[in-house]
């Protein structure tokens, strides 16, 4: 193993990369829990989910792109259903209850999937217009990994758009300051939730679809990023863009890294970071207000 | 118009609301008139906010009957309250933090139903300091510029009825003098008001009627004048 300049290059455009999809979930995850204090694990079983829908439908189209367009949407179509049965009874319940309710969300939804797709991994092909290697400082890089980093850059800016400028985005941070003082403004604040909820969901799905053709589509495939999700979430701090863009940087990096400097201990790391950043930061890195309190 | 022919905009009948196991609200009943302001006085824990509360839905009531504009309060939730004409200025006066103060304003207007209405123009116009804050952080206001920003985030959703919990608490009596301006003003115009309050001189100048609560009840029923001459009503529940 070298560690020579472009190999360097080369990983820290991956910790980029793997950042980005950390961050497709962490800002889901993290916006729900702050608006309504929602600890909804099943988010990744969204994630998973999309996966397997854009295997099932680049196979049947032959196109990614057709994956790419529908397969989140479908999974936020499935994932909206699932609210409104399900996760929505827990809203005013313990987060004990939440997380007992989603992580038996995440196991139905596994032996689901592993019931009609089997156990053994599904590939997705990576589209045809990014196959080729891009030269990108000196060193030759996968351009679909570069358009993983290109997405998810245009909905980090897109989201902060929406948060910052319009009134909507104004309503999500103000509900999570507080919700009841939004509702005596005439808000309905659980059709706000509902949006987010959906938005969230959405980018998930859009996390899984990328994913799918680098690591592959498995049933599991959710319960390995969410670990590291939940980590993003709580090094950058609850209900905030800038805390799930620093964290899931953050994280990136030190899996990345990590797996390349310890191998036997890239786990390690990660929860080495998030040990440093709470000792010094309790609340995280940038929490939305409301969590900045006494820590 | 007489107060006799004059129709109650808002009726509260034998409110009964717990909190957990508590039975803090205990068959409350008054009215409020169309362009009247009725002042809701109590002692600390008498019952005042949490009337206000059971009103908004907030802490919604075990029984009895809360009858807003012609409408019954059964079942509604506290955004449906706030639509059919309630603002509610709460005692914390609840100021987002994470939004500039024209952001907290704005989220809440609601273009009038009437010609004269209250926008942000017309804000920034009356209170000349929000209007040199309005980029700022709304908790980077003074208490007084809060409570300033609270009751016109009331005003610009238009409302038919003004709730204000201790709109003076915490305040320099400079600031208290202009809340108490601000709401006699308001009287002037026609706005109808609810007010909770400690402070009795400011309560009994601006309401036309005063409603006494003691441990959950109502104790008293009258006009400013009449509280003003009744010294045992004050000192028994109001301890002034």
């Amino acid at each position: 193993m070298g560690l020579d300049p472009q190999f360097i290059i080369e990983q820290l455009l991956n910790s980029l990369q793997f950042a980005m999809l950390l961050f497709l979930l962490a800002i889901g995850l993290s916006v729900i829990f702050g608006l309504m204090d929602y600890l909804n694990l099943a988010h990744g079983t969204i994630y998973m989910l999309a996966a397997y829908l854009a295997y099932s439908i680049a196979q049947l189209s032959g196109s990614f792109w057709v994956a790419f367009f529908l397969a989140p949407v479908a999974a936020t179509a499935i994932g909206m259903v699932l609210y409104l049965v399900l996760l929505k009874r827990a809203e005013m319940e313990t987060h004990l209850v939440q997380v007992l309710l989603t992580v038996g969300v995440i196991y139905a939804g596994t032996d689901i999937l592993r019931h009609i797709y089997g156990d053994l991994p599904k590939g997705v092909t990576q589209p045809e217009f990014f196959t080729a290697p891009v030269q990108i400082f000196g060193v030759s890089y996968p351009s679909y990994r570069l358009f993983i980093i290109g997405l998810g850059l245009v909905i980090q800016i897109g989201l902060y758009f929406a948060l910052e400028r319009t009134r909507l985005g104004a309503l999500v941070r103000a509900g999570v300051d507080d919700r009841q003082t939004v509702e005596t403004l005439g808000v309905n604040i659980g059709a706000v939730f509902m949006l987010v909820f959906a938005i969230g969901t959405y980018l998930a799905g859009v996390a899984g679809v990328v994913a799918a053709p680098i690591f592959g589509v498995y049933p599991g495939m959710d319960a390995t990023i969410i670990i590291l999700v939940l980590i993003v979430v709580v090094v950058g701090g609850l209900g905030s863009l800038k805390g799930a863009i620093l964290g899931s940087l953050l994280i990136g990096f030190a899996d990345t890294f990590g797996k390349i400097l310890l191998p036997q201990f890239a786990m390690v790391m990660i929860y080495l970071v998030m040990a440093i950043v709470l000792i010094f930061r309790p609340t995280g890195l940038l929490p939305a207000r409301r969590f900045t309190g006494a820590g | 118009m007489s107060e006799a022919k004059r129709e109650a905009l808002l009726s509260v009948a034998d409110l009964q609301t717990y909190l957990g196991d508590s039975h803090i609200i205990q068959g409350v009943s008054f009215e409020v008139k169309a362009g009247q302001v009725l002042a809701l006085l109590g002692r600390n824990g008498a019952g005042k906010t949490t009337t206000l509360r059971s009103i908004m839905r907030l802490a919604p009531p075990r029984s009895g009957r809360v009858v807003f504009d012609g409408k019954s309060a059964d079942g509604l939730r506290t955004f449906e309250m706030a639509r059919l004409g309630l603002a509610f200025v709460q005692e914390t006066r609840a100021i987002f933090p994470s939004l500039s103060v024209e952001e907290n304003l704005a989220i809440a207007a609601q273009p009038s139903s009437h010609g004269s209405g209250w926008t942000l123009e017309r804000v920034f116009d009356s209170f000349p300091n929000l209007a040199a804050r309005r980029h700022n952080g709304g908790t980077q206001l003074s208490g007084g510029e809060q409570q300033m920003l609270a009751i016109a985030r009331a005003l610009v959703a238009n409302p038919k009825m003004l709730v204000l919990d201790e709109p003076s608490e915490g305040l320099a009596p400079l600031i208290v003098r202009q809340i108490a301006d601000l709401l006699i003003q308001l009287k002037s115009d026609g706005m109808t008001m609810l007010l909770v309050e400690q402070n009795f001189a400011l309560a009994t100048e601006v309401a036309d009627e005063v409603v006494v609560l003691g441990k959950g009840r109502v104790r008293w029923t009258g006009t400013s004048a009449e509280l003003r001459a009744a010294d045992d009503i004050r000192h028994t529940w109001l301890g002034v």
